[in-house]
């Protein structure tokens, strides 16, 4: 129910895109331009990809929808050059703390340190993020986006999909060599294929409201478990920018969802509410929604020539923030892979693996949200008696806390990817391993300004070493070092970029957070890293037969 | 760990009778004491399985 229209009556729209007149053959055709779509919109084009968008809509979604952007999820977009926006529209936030019952029984803080360039989560409506995706893919040539166009139909053959798009001047056919489905939770590309999601539903419900208010109030995450102003409920509280605050509040099981989301109903809750922590102000009510948390996914995302991402894709509860951020992590991954693939240069069954590894990583997601949803929603009054009883004890007792703590989204490695190889030699304890996310390194750029290691790879593969010896090799003799890759001039098929990180190289580690961080101290030591930040290998020895090992590896040729 | 038996688990009997009662008589505190006491227990014990069997234990026989 969407009360305050007026809050995004400023969202730009844009005019129907022209229905082809003619039979089309596009290598990539992407469904749906929200979040996951755009994103991996961008990534195409990062990589030199051409895709087109199709989606019905005229603007970006309506309202606040997923609010909460990982830093990992900030990572992935700043390299498709889509997170300056974001940040600059965006609220920063580290902090976190609950009550229950009046007891405050927890106060958290995600990691956050001065090696990080990006915070840990940052509030942003969602309309605004897919603002900031859409203003970034219209900046690429690569990107043919379709405003005010459908699926209707599908016909999947062995060499792509025929596509039948319906627009207001009628209908047209649009073969794809490949088709991605970013179409969202009730995906229609989905049901076509007659794919049925697996996993948990909770019964638990949980209404979501956005009001517009001058509240004097930090931006962090706030729970409420059993409030005198709301007993029984557990009341959640996000800042959003433009003085919009989220507020989700459980409703109880004997609850009607359509009373409970009369607008009387509403306001009696929020009022009571604010008035509990001491901000009883007149508020705008902006949007009114319904909530059940569900654990789902398909067991695979590869389905012949159609590929299904984010929500399409999985439906992860919304408790830990891990939905959108996903289906970004979704997108970034299967952006370079993609490419690589429609340009010629890897087999397919790269995309199997981009199948596996993002099943895993949405079932490590599932795993994560499930005991916080547990704890939200709790399901048999079991659960409840013995959240309470941690909520109780975690007044007074510090282990009691990690009970209570809401496990927030965080990056997800790949340590089973079949496209890493096995590491080469002894490496100092705490250093990232393949299938580990590249972590944030400070550095000094040659003109003594501050860097980061992700903004000099730019959402690039790249070997990284602090041995300039090596780094000369594989420059001069990247030929040699590549000789069984074709496609060398195709985006980064070819030679992936070198970063020397030392006193003559790209970038200068004066703080010494590159050693600490990626034990790069031995001489030819190095990591080659993938365009989404996932370490593929590393080494302490190299050895170029080796390293052609690795990068075949990437293409999806051959197994470790 | 050494079992309590004897006459010192007829005074824990006692104790813990007289603890529930001033719980009560709010069946809803009753709950919530017996269920923070589980946790404190079971964080004592420092062995999930056997916390786990004892919890099936427990279970057995409630009618």
């Amino acid at each position: 129910m969407a009360l305050g229209r007026s809050v995004y009556d400023a969202m730009p729209r844009y005019a129907p895109a022209p229905m082809p007149r003619r039979v089309e053959r596009r290598d990539v055709v992407i469904l749906g331009a929200g979040p996951v779509g755009l994103a991996l919109a961008a990534g195409l084009a990062r990589h030199g990809q051409d895709c087109v968008v199709i989606e019905p809509r005229d603007q970006a979604s309506f309202g606040s929808r997923a609010i909460c952007i990982s830093r990992r999820s900030l990572d992935l977009l700043a390299g498709v050059g889509a997170v300056k926006g974001i940040l600059a529209r965006g609220l920063a936030w580290t902090d976190g703390r609950s009550d229950w019952r009046g007891h405050e029984v927890l106060r958290f803080a995600m990691p956050h340190d001065a090696d990080q360039q990006h915070p840990p989560m940052l509030n942003l409506q969602q309309c605004f993020t897919e603002q900031a995706l859409i203003d970034a893919v219209l900046e690429r040539p690569e990107v043919e986006l379709r405003w005010g166009h459908a699926m209707r139909q599908i016909v999947p053959r062995a060499d792509g999909v025929t596509l039948t798009v319906t627009t207001l001047e009628g209908e047209y056919t649009l073969d794809a060599s490949w088709v991605v489905a970013c179409d969202g939770a009730r995906s229609p590309m989905r049901a076509a294929l007659g794919l049925a999601l697996q996993g948990e539903s909770h019964e638990g419900r949980y209404l979501i409201a956005d009001i517009r208010a001058a509240l004097d109030l930090p931006t962090e995450r706030r729970a409420w478990f059993d409030p005198a102003s709301n007993p029984g409920s557990t009341l959640l509280m996000h800042r959003q920018p433009g003085d919009i605050w989220r507020i989700d509040y459980q409703l109880t099981p004997d609850e009607d969802a359509e009373a409970a989301q009369e607008e009387d109903a509403v306001r009696a809750r929020i009022d009571a509410h604010l008035a509990s922590i001491g901000q009883p102000v007149d508020y705008e009510l902006i949007l009114v929604s319904l909530y059940r948390a569900h654990e789902l996914t398909l067991d695979r995302y590869r389905h012949g020539r159609v590929l299904l991402a984010g929500d399409a894709a999985h439906l992860l509860p919304i408790f830990g923030v891990r939905g959108m951020n996903s289906g970004i992590e979704d997108a970034a991954t299967l952006a370079w892979m993609l490419a690589t693939v429609a340009h010629g240069t890897a087999d397919a069954t790269l995309l199997d693996g981009w199948s596996a590894e993002r099943v895993h990583a949405a079932r490590e997601n599932i795993a994560s949200a499930h005991r916080s949803t547990l704890f939200m929603t709790p399901p048999t009054r079991g659960h409840a008696l013995l959240r309470d009883a941690a909520l109780s004890l975690a007044v007074t007792q510090d282990w009691a806390r990690a009970l209570a703590n809401p496990r927030q989204s965080a990056a997800i490695g790949q340590p089973d990817s079949p496209l890493s190889t096995p590491e080469e030699g002894a490496w100092p304890a705490g250093t990232p391993v393949p299938g580990a996310v590249l972590p944030s390194v400070p550095l000094t750029s040659p003109g003594g300004e501050p860097t980061w290691l992700a903004t000099l790879l730019d959402g690039e593969a790249g070997v990284i070493t602090g041995d300039a010896a090596l780094a000369a090799t594989l420059r001069q003799d990247g030929a040699a070092a590549h000789r069984t890759l074709p496609g060398g001039s195709a985006p980064w098929q070819g030679v992936p970029q070198v970063l020397l990180i030392g006193p003559q190289g790209d970038a200068r580690d004066d703080a010494g957070r590159a050693a600490a961080l990626l034990g790069l101290d031995a001489p030819g030591a190095g990591y080659l890293v993938r365009p989404d930040g996932i370490i593929a290998w590393r080494w302490r020895r190299f050895d170029h037969a080796a390293f052609d090992v690795a990068l075949a590896r990437l293409r999806g040729k051959g197994r470790a | 760990m050494t079992p309590v038996d004897g006459e010192a688990l007829a005074q824990l009997w006692d104790d813990l009778a007289q603890a529930i009662a001033a719980a009560g008589p709010d069946p809803a505190r009753e709950r919530l004491y017996l269920a923070k006491l589980v946790l404190l227990l079971a964080r004592e014990t420092g062995d999930a399985d056997r916390v786990r069997t004892l919890a099936a234990l427990a279970l057995r026989d409630l009618d």
